[in-house]
C-alpha cells in the first residue's frame, strides 16, 4: 500500500501506476449527490411553485389570454398556410415565456436556498459538535464536550503528539472529551480549525489495549489527512438542507394541496391526483439518501486503509473491527439496513482492509445512481430551456448538454478509478468488465427520466405502458452502445497514458474527461432531443426515389440505398463541437504519448506510432478516388444522359452521384480503420480514429477538386456545352467553404461511424494472431527528426482543416437550430 | 444520587479517588464529572467520521462520585448532627479537612495545613466504608470496583479500612 497524492486528496491505495492518480470514489458520489440533489430539487420547486394560489392564476391566466391570442389568429390563417400556422404557434409559445419565466426562476431560487442553507450548516458544524446538539430521531439532546486534560495526563498527551507526527498532518487537532462510555471518537471542524474529539470510553481504552487505542486515533486522524472532513459534513449539510427547505414543504403540499387556498378542506382526490408526483420525489429522494450514507461509508474505509498504512501491521486496526463485529448487534446487522448506515458493518471494512482494491472497483449502483440523476436533470432541463420558446429541437437537446455532462463526467472518473487504480503495476486492460458501467448507466438513466417533471404527471403508464416498456429498451439499448464505445476509448487513452512521461500522466485524468465529454455531449444532446419529443426519427431510412430514371430498378435502388439518412445524424452535423470532439479522440492520446525528447531504446514502446494510421490514409483516399474516377465512367455508360441530366434541386442524378462518392468514401474510411486495426500493436483506437479523420480530410478535397471535377470534363452530368474541348479549366471548380465544410462534416462523421464495425472485425479476426513484441529501435536520430516534422505538420494541419470547418459552419449551424 | 451535595466537594474528592483507582481517567474527569451533575439522553449511536464503535467500557468516575457524594452527604449529615460542625458550610469545611483536599496538589498529594484535621473512629470509617461499597454497587459497579473505591475513600481519609 502507498499514500498517493491526488489533487486534493491524499489516500492510501493500491499501488496506482506512478503519477496516474485520480479522484477517489467519495469525490464522484459527492458530484452525483450534488446532481441528484438539482435534480431533485428542481422537480419539487416546479411543483411546489403551483400550489400557490396567485403562481397557478398567473400561469393560469397567461395560458388562457395566449390561447385565445393563437385561437383568434388561426382562425383568420387557411390550413394549407403552414409557415403562417408555425409562426403563430411560435408567437404562442412566446407569448407564455414571461409565466414560465417566473416558474424556472422559483425552481433556480428554491435551489440557490438550498445550497446556501447547506452552506451554512456546513460552517455551523464545529459549534454544533462541540457543544454536543444531537437527534434522536425528532428528540434533540446536549452533550458538550470539553477540552481533553491532557495537562492532567502527560503521557497521553506524548501518545497523542506522536500519533499527530506519524499521521502527517501540518497542524495536530484541537483533542476535545466527551462522557459517552463508547470506545470511538470523532474528528470536524473548518479547514482552519480541526478537532478531534474522543469519548471516555476510547481513552480508558488505552490502558487495557494501548494498540487498538492508537488504531482508533489513527483512524480518525486520518480523516484530517485524506480531507474528509469537509466533503462529509458538505454531505450531511446538503441531505439536511434539501430535507428542510424542499422536501418537508413538498410533502405539505402534497398532502395538503390546498394548504394556502383552504387549508380546512381536505379532499383525498386532491392527494392522490399528485401519487405520481409524491412516488417520482421519493424515489429521487432516496437516491439522494442512499448517495449520501455511500459517501459517509466510503470515507470510512478509505480511512481505514490510510490507519492501516501508517501502521506497521494493521492488526491493531483488525483487532478493533474484530471486537465489534463479536458485539451481538453487529453480529446479526441486516444487510439491507447497511445501505441505510453511515458506517460499514465491521466485517465489511475488515474485508477491504485484506483487499484494498474493492475500494477501486465501479460500483453498479453509484453509476445507476449518476443515470437516474442524469435523466431528471435533462428532462427538467429540456423542460425550462423548451418554456423559454426556443426552436423544436434546441430546448430539449440543451437539456440533454445537462444530463451527458455529469453523466460522462462521472463515467470518465469512476472508469478511471477502476482502470488506473487497480492495484496492480500496470492498468486494467479493456474487458467484458467495461460493460457494466454503460449498461448501469443507460439503465439508470431510463429509470431517471420518466421520474422527471414534465414526465411525473403521468409516470405510471409511460412507466409500464408496452409502448414505454420498448421505447425504454430501445433508447437504452442506444445510450449503452454509445457509452461501451465512450468506455473503450477512456479505457484506451488511461493505458496509453500508463505509457506516457511523468508530466503527461498528472494531466491525463482532466484531459481525458474534459476530451470524453466534449466528444459524447453533441450526439447524446442530439438523440435527447429526439427523445424527448418523441419524434419517431430515430431509426434510418432509405432515400426517396431518383425524380428521373427510377423505371430502371437498379437504378432505382442504388439511388434510395445511397441515400440513406439518419435524420438525428443532420443535427450531430450541425452541432460546432461535434467535429472537434471527434478529432479530441485521436489528439488527446496523441498529446499525452508524444515525447520531446530524442528516442531511446524504449522510444518503439511510448510514443503513438502515427504513420501506422497517415499512411493507410493515404492509400485508401486514393483507393476511393480511384473508385470514384472508375464510377464516371461506368456511370456514363450505364445510364442515358436523359438521366443523367440534373434539371432542377431534388433527387435528381447529381444528388444519386454525390450520395454514391460519400458511401465510397465512408467504406474506404471503414477500410483504413480496419487496416490499422489489424496492424497496430498499441494505441489501435486512437490510430484508428487518426486514419478515418485524414481519410475523410483527404476525401473532402479529392472529391470536388479531383473525383468532381473528372467527371464534369466526361460530361457525366450531361452538361457541358457542345463544342467544348474534351479537358477545361473549366471543369475544376472550388466548391464553397461552406459545402466543403458540411461534406467534411458528413465524411468525418459516417466514417466514425461505419469505423467501429469494420475496427470490431478487424480486432475479432486478429485476437488469436500470435502477437510478437514490436522489435525495440533506436532508429537514426536524424531520420526520427525527419518522421517527427512530417507528423508534425501533418496533424497540424488536420487540426487546422477540423477548425476551420468547424467555424465557417457556425452560421449554417445556428440557422439549422434555429428552425 | 444527591443532586443537593456540593459539587465542589464532591469533584475535589472523587478527583483525589479516581487518580487513585481510575488514573487513565484523569484527562476525561472534567466532562465526567459534569454529565454526573447534568445528566442527558442517550448517546448517538452513529455519528458521522466516528469509528463506529459500538463497544462500551466501564467507566469509575461516575460511580466514585456516586460513592463520594453518598459519604459526603452522610458525614455533613452526622457532623451537623453532633453538633461538631454548625451549618452546612462548616460541615462541608470539616469534610475536606478530614480528606485534607485544600493541601493537596494535582497530583493528590498532600501539603501542609493550619488547621487539625477531622478525626474519625474505626467505626464512623467502618460506616464510611460501607455507605461506599453500596453506593458504587447501586450505581453500577461490580464488588470488586465497590471495594477498590470503598478502600481509596478511607486510605484518602487516613483511616483504616475494615478487615474483612
Amino acid at each position: 500500500m502507498n499514500t498517493v497524492i491526488s489533487g486534493d486528496e491524499r489516500v492510501a491505495r493500491p499501488s496506482a501506476p506512478e503519477g496516474l492518480a485520480g479522484p477517489a470514489g467519495t469525490t464522484t458520489r459527492f458530484a452525483l449527490l450534488v446532481m441528484a440533489v438539482i435534480a431533485t430539487s428542481a422537480l419539487i420547486f416546479l411543483d411546489v411553485y403551483s400550489a400557490v394560489p396567485s403562481n397557478q392564476a398567473r400561469v393560469t391566466n397567461a395560458q388562457q389570454a395566449c390561447k385565445q391570442r393563437l385561437l383568434d389568429g388561426l382562425s383568420g390563417v387557411g390550413q394549407a398556410n403552414t409557415q403562417a400556422r408555425a409562426q403563430l404557434l411560435t408567437q404562442f409559445r412566446q407569448c407564455l415565456t414571461p409565466a414560465n419565466r417566473a416558474w424556472d426562476a422559483w425552481a433556480g431560487y428554491g435551489i440557490l436556498i438550498v445550497f446556501a442553507l447547506a452552506a451554512m450548516l456546513y460552517l455551523l458544524h464545529p459549534w454544533r459538535k462541540i457543544n454536543g446538539w444531537q437527534t434522536h430521531g425528532w428528540r434533540i439532546s446536549r452533550q458538550r464536550a470539553r477540552a481533553l486534560a491532557t495537562d492532567k495526563d502527560p503521557a497521553l498527551a506524548a501518545a497523542l503528539a506522536q500519533l499527530s507526527r506519524e499521521a502527517g498532518l501540518s497542524r495536530p487537532p484541537v483533542w476535545l472529551a466527551s462522557r459517552s462510555p463508547r470506545v470511538t471518537a470523532v474528528a470536524f471542524g473548518l479547514p482552519w480549525r480541526r478537532y478531534v474529539r474522543l469519548n471516555a470510553g476510547l481513552v480508558v481504552l488505552r490502558g487495557k489495549d494501548p494498540d487498538g487505542f492508537r488504531a482508533t486515533i489513527r483512524h480518525e486522524l486520518a480523516h484530517l489527512s485524506n480531507r474528509d472532513v469537509d466533503l462529509t459534513f458538505a454531505t450531511v449539510a446538503i441531505w439536511r438542507a434539501f430535507t428542510v427547505v424542499a422536501l418537508l414543504p413538498f410533502l405539505v403540499f402534497a398532502l395538503q394541496p390546498s394548504l394556502l387556498s383552504d387549508p380546512m378542506r381536505w379532499r383525498f382526490s386532491a392527494v392522490s391526483a399528485n401519487l405520481n408526483e409524491i412516488v417520482a420525489v421519493l424515489a429521487l429522494t432516496l437516491t439522494v439518501y442512499l448517495t449520501r450514507s455511500s459517501i459517509l461509508r466510503l470515507r470510512e474505509l478509505h480511512a481505514d486503509a490510510t490507519a492501516a498504512a501508517l501502521d506497521k501491521s494493521s492488526e491493531a486496526l483488525s483487532g478493533r473491527l474484530e471486537a465489534n463485529l463479536k458485539l451481538p448487534e453487529n453480529r446479526h446487522r441486516a444487510s439491507w439496513s447497511a445501505w441505510l448506515k453511515m458506517h460499514p458493518g465491521p466485517a465489511r471494512r475488515m474485508a477491504v482492509l485484506k483487499d484494498p482494491a474493492r475500494l477501486t472497483r465501479p460500483s453498479w449502483w453509484e453509476l445507476a445512481g449518476v443515470g437516474i440523476a442524469a435523466g431528471v436533470l435533462a428532462a427538467n432541463a429540456g423542460f425550462v430551456f423548451n418554456q423559454l420558446a426556443l426552436a423544436s429541437l434546441l430546448g430539449p437537446a440543451l437539456g440533454g448538454v445537462f444530463g451527458a455532462l455529469p453523466a460522462i463526467g462521472l463515467l470518465a472518473a469512476t472508469l478511471w478509478r477502476a482502470t488506473a487504480g487497480s492495484g496492480t503495476s500496470s492498468p486494467r486492460r479493456l474487458g467484458i468488465w467495461m460493460l457494466m458501467p454503460p449498461v448501469a448507466l443507460a439503465a439508470g438513466f431510463c429509470v431517471g427520466e420518466p421520474l422527471a417533471f414534465i414526465n411525473s404527471v403521468d409516470t405510471f403508464s409511460y412507466l409500464w405502458g408496452s409502448a414505454a416498456i420498448a421505447t425504454s429498451l430501445a433508447a437504452m439499448g442506444f445510450i449503452t452502445v454509445g457509452g461501451v464505445l465512450l468506455t473503450c476509448w477512456i479505457v484506451a487513452t488511461i493505458r496509453a497514458a500508463a505509457a506516457a512521461p511523468g508530466s503527461r500522466r498528472r494531466q491525463a485524468f482532466p484531459v481525458v474527461t474534459i476530451c470524453a465529454i466534449i466528444a459524447g455531449t453533441p450526439w447524446f444532446a442530439v438523440w435527447f432531443g429526439f427523445w424527448y419529443i418523441n419524434s419517431p426519427l430515430l431509426a434510418p431510412g432509405v432515400g426517396p426515389p431518383p425524380e428521373v430514371g427510377g423505371f430502371i430498378g437498379w437504378y432505382r435502388l442504388w439511388a434510395q440505398w445511397s441515400g440513406l439518412n439518419w435524420p438525428p445524424l443532420q443535427w450531430v452535423h450541425a452541432i460546432p463541437l461535434t467535429l472537434p470532439g471527434l478529432t479530441l479522440l485521436w489528439l488527446a492520446p496523441l498529446a499525452l504519448t508524444t515525447w520531446r525528447r530524442a528516442p531511446g531504446p524504449r522510444f518503439s514502446h511510448a510514443c503513438m506510432p502515427v504513420r501506422l494510421a497517415l499512411a493507410p490514409a493515404l492509400v485508401g483516399a486514393c483507393a476511393a478516388t480511384v473508385v470514384n474516377v472508375a464510377l464516371a465512367c461506368a456511370v456514363k455508360v450505364a445510364l442515358p444522359v436523359t438521366v443523367r441530366e440534373s434539371p432542377a434541386p431534388g433527387v435528381f442524378f447529381d444528388s444519386v452521384y454525390a450520395n454514391t462518392e460519400i458511401v465510397i468514401a465512408v467504406l474506404a474510411e471503414a477500410a483504413v480503420a480496419a487496416a490499422v486495426v489489424a496492424r497496430a500493436r498499441q494505441y489501435r483506437i486512437p490510430l484508428a480514429l487518426l486514419a478515418v479523420t485524414a481519410t475523410a480530410t483527404l476525401n473532402a478535397v479529392s472529391i470536388p477538386l479531383v473525383s468532381d471535377s473528372i467527371a464534369k470534363c466526361m460530361d457525366v452530368f450531361g452538361d457541358k456545352p457542345e463544342g467544348y474541348a474534351a479537358f477545361t479549366l473549366s471543369c475544376v471548380r472550388v466548391p464553397p467553404a461552406v459545402d466543403s465544410a458540411l461534406t467534411l462534416h458528413q465524411l468525418t462523421t459516417e466514417g466514425f461511424i461505419a469505423a467501429v464495425p469494420a475496427a470490431l472485425l478487424a480486432a475479432a479476426f486478429t485476437a488469436f494472431r500470435r502477437r510478437h513484441p514490436a522489435p525495440v529501435s533506436t532508429g537514426n536520430p536524424g531520420h526520427w527528426l525527419v518522421a517527427r516534422v512530417l507528423t508534425a505538420v501533418t496533424i497540424a494541419l488536420l487540426l487546422a482543416v477540423t477548425g476551420a470547418s468547424a467555424i465557417v459552419l457556425l452560421p449554417h449551424d445556428w440557422m439549422v437550430w434555429q428552425g | 444520587m444527591s443532586r443537593n451535595g456540593d459539587r465542589s466537594l464532591t469533584c475535589d474528592l472523587s478527583w483525589v479517588i479516581v487518580a487513585e483507582v481510575a488514573p487513565e481517567e484523569r484527562a476525561v474527569f472534567q466532562v465526567l464529572s459534569e454529565a454526573y451533575f447534568a445528566p442527558v439522553g442517550k448517546d448517538r449511536e452513529d455519528e458521522e467520521l466516528g469509528f463506529d464503535g459500538t463497544e462500551v467500557v466501564a467507566l469509575l468516575t461516575p460511580v466514585v462520585m456516586a460513592a463520594v457524594d453518598s459519604v459526603t452527604q452522610e458525614l455533613i449529615g452526622d457532623l451537623i448532627r453532633d453538633k461538631v460542625a454548625h451549618g452546612m458550610s462548616a460541615a462541608r469545611a470539616a469534610v475536606r479537612r478530614l480528606f485534607r483536599l485544600d493541601e493537596r496538589g494535582d497530583s493528590g498529594e498532600t501539603g501542609k495545613s493550619g488547621e487539625p484535621p477531622l478525626q474519625l473512629t474505626a467505626a464512623q470509617w467502618t460506616k464510611v466504608y460501607r455507605i461506599a461499597v453500596e453506593a458504587v454497587v447501586k450505581a453500577g459497579g461490580t464488588p470488586e470496583v465497590a471495594e477498590r473505591v470503598a478502600n481509596a475513600l478511607v486510605v484518602a481519609g487516613q483511616g483504616v479500612p475494615p478487615q474483612e
